[in-house]
């Protein structure tokens, strides 16, 4: 009886006291998805399928990427916790267990762009109030959901949806579900930005445990690249961006259509389209699922 | 003595600040020579992470973004801890417990500089400088929130106010000068604390009723700096010429590494351009130049120098670049269209802050007309 007792015990306090995955280790990214926005980046003044306002849409219709060479600023600027996932998404997860109590207390992360690092509180912690200052990680805390890990942020700096100008404000809240199928992790994030979107952003990304995986140093020095005047800004004035139609005109998509918002998310949008007509053979980014795959021009 | 225990505690409290040791590593560009190796081409220390953008460039000689050749690569120092301390660290719970009991918001900035916020939306910011020395007050608000903000600094030291400066002259910038230095001398201090300002402050103070002669800056300065040492660290105090007003000045303390920028910086609101009182629109971006120049962030464009806006919340220099950016596309556009003989009708009728409205429009600040028409003025000077 007393031996039982004793396994009884044990089970009782091997057992989790709620539902907890583990997702430390070392983490390759799947780029099957969204493969040229996100090895070699996206088409200049494609919005499609991203439910951005006007605001939005002017932003990235005014954005120069000479900007990222000329404002020595942003030559080392990161990914935001919200693009981090899509970028050089390699990254290293673990946990942080309090050793009195057995509780879990964050996990962290570490990517290999930009050497980033972010904590998931598992704590209960607040947030921190609106005076706090921002960072590209943000604030988040997580809580659990079955076997899935959700995710809130807050407090993030100001950053991209995309990387062709599209912005993200610094007010939107970046929510994540992690969910761990034995070596194959996925995190849907959902976008909700009362500046610069129209309804929730979904995205999900994937990787594949790669115990293997050594991540390097991405290192990063912001130098003057180019004599310029201090202070100076490359933009296009509105309606002087020469580059906005080159997507619609590679694919033969109507220029509307890759103008983005909220209704180009949906199939019915599909009827609008009336006479479009894919180009007989395929000569960009056919078979792009990694940097060197994307048959670049 | 219970005043002068959670003072003594929070004095005490140690600030986790993270070691910063660089590694020191050599680097791995990303597996860029597989990659060339790949594509049949030499490796010559370049290459372009999928992380970036590769767009191509309409500026002629300057290259789209790429990673820069290894031998540039450095690790830099390193403060991502520290920036999460003040996100919602141990001592900002406790100092954020003390400040509501004030009534004010309370928050370290970093070394010796703490940040002082009022109760309401529009309320500015107090910067406070503490130490052995003494306390130094940047802007003091209005006499009315005076005995908030008094309550607030001595949660933080019971030393006498010693400085203060004032980086305008505008009402919730100075309204407090008065009421702070009657309350901050003790009977330890030496007379008035020194009130610091541009002459042009005390200028435009004359004639102000609400503003009694003993809140007027006794300590002006016409040059474009003014500097003493306090509490340990060089403080700096330099004029800005024709910004928000004739009269702004930042302050930069040297050694804690924090910029207190008033009216000049403000994030989330249009920035106030006062053409009356001797500002203007490129002032302000020189201003804001200025205040780049100075600051060097820490590890990937975070934390480092911070800045304290005049109102809003506690900033970097990322943040800095995102505001000047708003200011300078605001001005071009502007510019563009006066080429282009539009009126000031015209161009408000353009509507060429459309794309920052929703980010910068806030109740309490200037409206994008107000904001517009400060720039069209400006440059038809």
């Amino acid at each position: 009886m007393r031996r039982a007792l004793l396994l009884l015990a044990l089970v009782l306090a091997a057992a989790p006291a709620r539902a907890q995955v583990d997702f430390s280790g070392e983490w390759a990214p799947l780029y099957h998805e969204d493969g040229p926005e996100r090895g070699p980046g996206p088409e200049l003044g494609d919005y499609t399928e991203i439910p951005i306002n006007d605001a939005a849409r002017m932003r990235a219709d005014s954005w120069d990427a000479d900007r990222i060479s000329v404002v020595t600023e942003y030559q080392c600027r990161p990914h935001g916790a919200d693009y981090a996932l899509r970028g050089l998404g390699n990254q290293r997860i673990w946990r942080e267990i309090d050793t009195e109590t057995q509780r879990l207390i964050a996990f962290h992360m570490h990517w290999l762009a930009w050497d980033s690092e972010r904590t998931i509180w598992m704590d209960g912690r607040p947030h921190p109030p609106e005076g706090a200052p921002h960072a590209w990680q943000g604030f988040s805390t997580g809580l659990w959901e079955g076997n899935t890990l959700t995710v809130t942020t807050t407090h993030l700096k100001a950053n991209y949806l995309r990387r062709n100008g599209l912005p993200r404000s610094e007010q939107a809240i970046l929510t994540e579900h992690w969910t761990r199928h034995r070596d194959y992790l996925t995190i849907v994030t959902v976008i909700e930005d009362p500046v610069f979107l129209t309804e929730s952003f979904v995205r999900s990304d994937n990787w594949f445990l790669d115990p293997g995986q050594r991540l390097a140093i991405f290192g990063c020095e912001y130098a003057a690249e180019v004599p310029k005047p201090e202070g100076t800004v490359p933009h296009h004035l509105p309606g002087t961006n020469p580059n906005l139609r080159e997507f619609s005109e590679w694919y033969g998509f109507p220029f509307e259509a890759t103008r983005g918002g909220a209704e180009t998310l949906y199939p019915e949008y599909r009827s609008k389209l009336g006479g479009y007509k894919p180009p007989a053979q395929c000569e960009r980014y056919c078979n792009c699922s990694g940097l060197l795959t994307c048959n670049l021009k | 003595m219970r005043t002068r225990g959670i003072v003594a505690a929070l004095l005490a409290a140690p600030i986790a600040v993270a070691a910063l040791a660089a590694r020191g590593e050599s680097l791995a560009a990303f597996g860029a020579p597989d990659a060339a190796a790949a594509l049949g081409t030499p490796f010559d220390g370049r290459c372009i992470p999928a992380g970036c953008v590769a767009s191509p460039s309409n500026t002629p000689g300057i290259l789209g973004r790429r990673a820069l050749p290894a031998g540039r690569l450095a690790r830099l120092g390193a403060t991502p801890d520290f920036h999460h301390e003040l996100l919602a660290g141990a001592q900002q719970n406790r100092l954020a417990q003390v400040g509501a009991d004030a009534g004010v918001g309370v928050r370290l900035v970093q070394g010796k500089v703490y940040v002082l916020t009022g109760p309401g939306d529009n309320d500015g910011n107090v910067t406070v400088q503490v130490g052995t020395d003494g306390v130094l007050l940047v802007d003091t608000q209005t006499a009315e929130l005076a005995p908030r903000i008094f309550a607030a600094i001595r949660t933080l030291s019971l030393e006498p106010i010693r400085w203060i400066v004032n980086t305008s002259a505008r009402l919730d910038h100075v309204g407090g000068n008065d009421a702070l230095a009657r309350l901050g001398t003790t009977p330890a201090s030496i007379g008035r604390p020194r009130i610091v300002a541009h002459e042009n402050v005390g200028r435009r103070l004359v004639g102000v009723p609400s503003v009694s002669r003993d809140a007027w800056p006794n300590d002006d300065f016409f040059t474009p700096d003014k500097d003493f040492f306090f509490n340990g660290e060089a403080v700096v105090v330099s004029h800005m010429p024709a910004a928000a007003t004739d009269g702004d000045s930042i302050v930069f303390f040297r050694r804690s590494d924090v910029i207190s920028a008033g009216d000049l910086f403000t994030p989330g609101r249009y920035p106030a351009i006062d053409l009356a009182a001797g500002g203007g629109v490129q002032g302000a971006i020189d201003a804001l130049n200025t205040i780049l120049h100075l600051t060097v962030p820490a590890k990937y464009q975070e934390g480092g120098t911070y800045v304290v806006p005049g109102h809003g919340r506690l900033c970097d220099e990322a943040d800095v670049v995102e505001y000047r950016e708003m200011v300078t596309v605001v001005r071009d556009r502007v510019q563009d269209l006066i080429r282009k003989g539009s009126t000031l009708e015209q161009v408000k009728a353009a509507r060429p802050t459309r794309d920052y409205d929703a980010e910068y429009a806030k109740p309490g600040s200037p409206l994008p007309d107000t904001f517009v028409e400060a720039v069209f003025r400006s440059l038809k000077k």
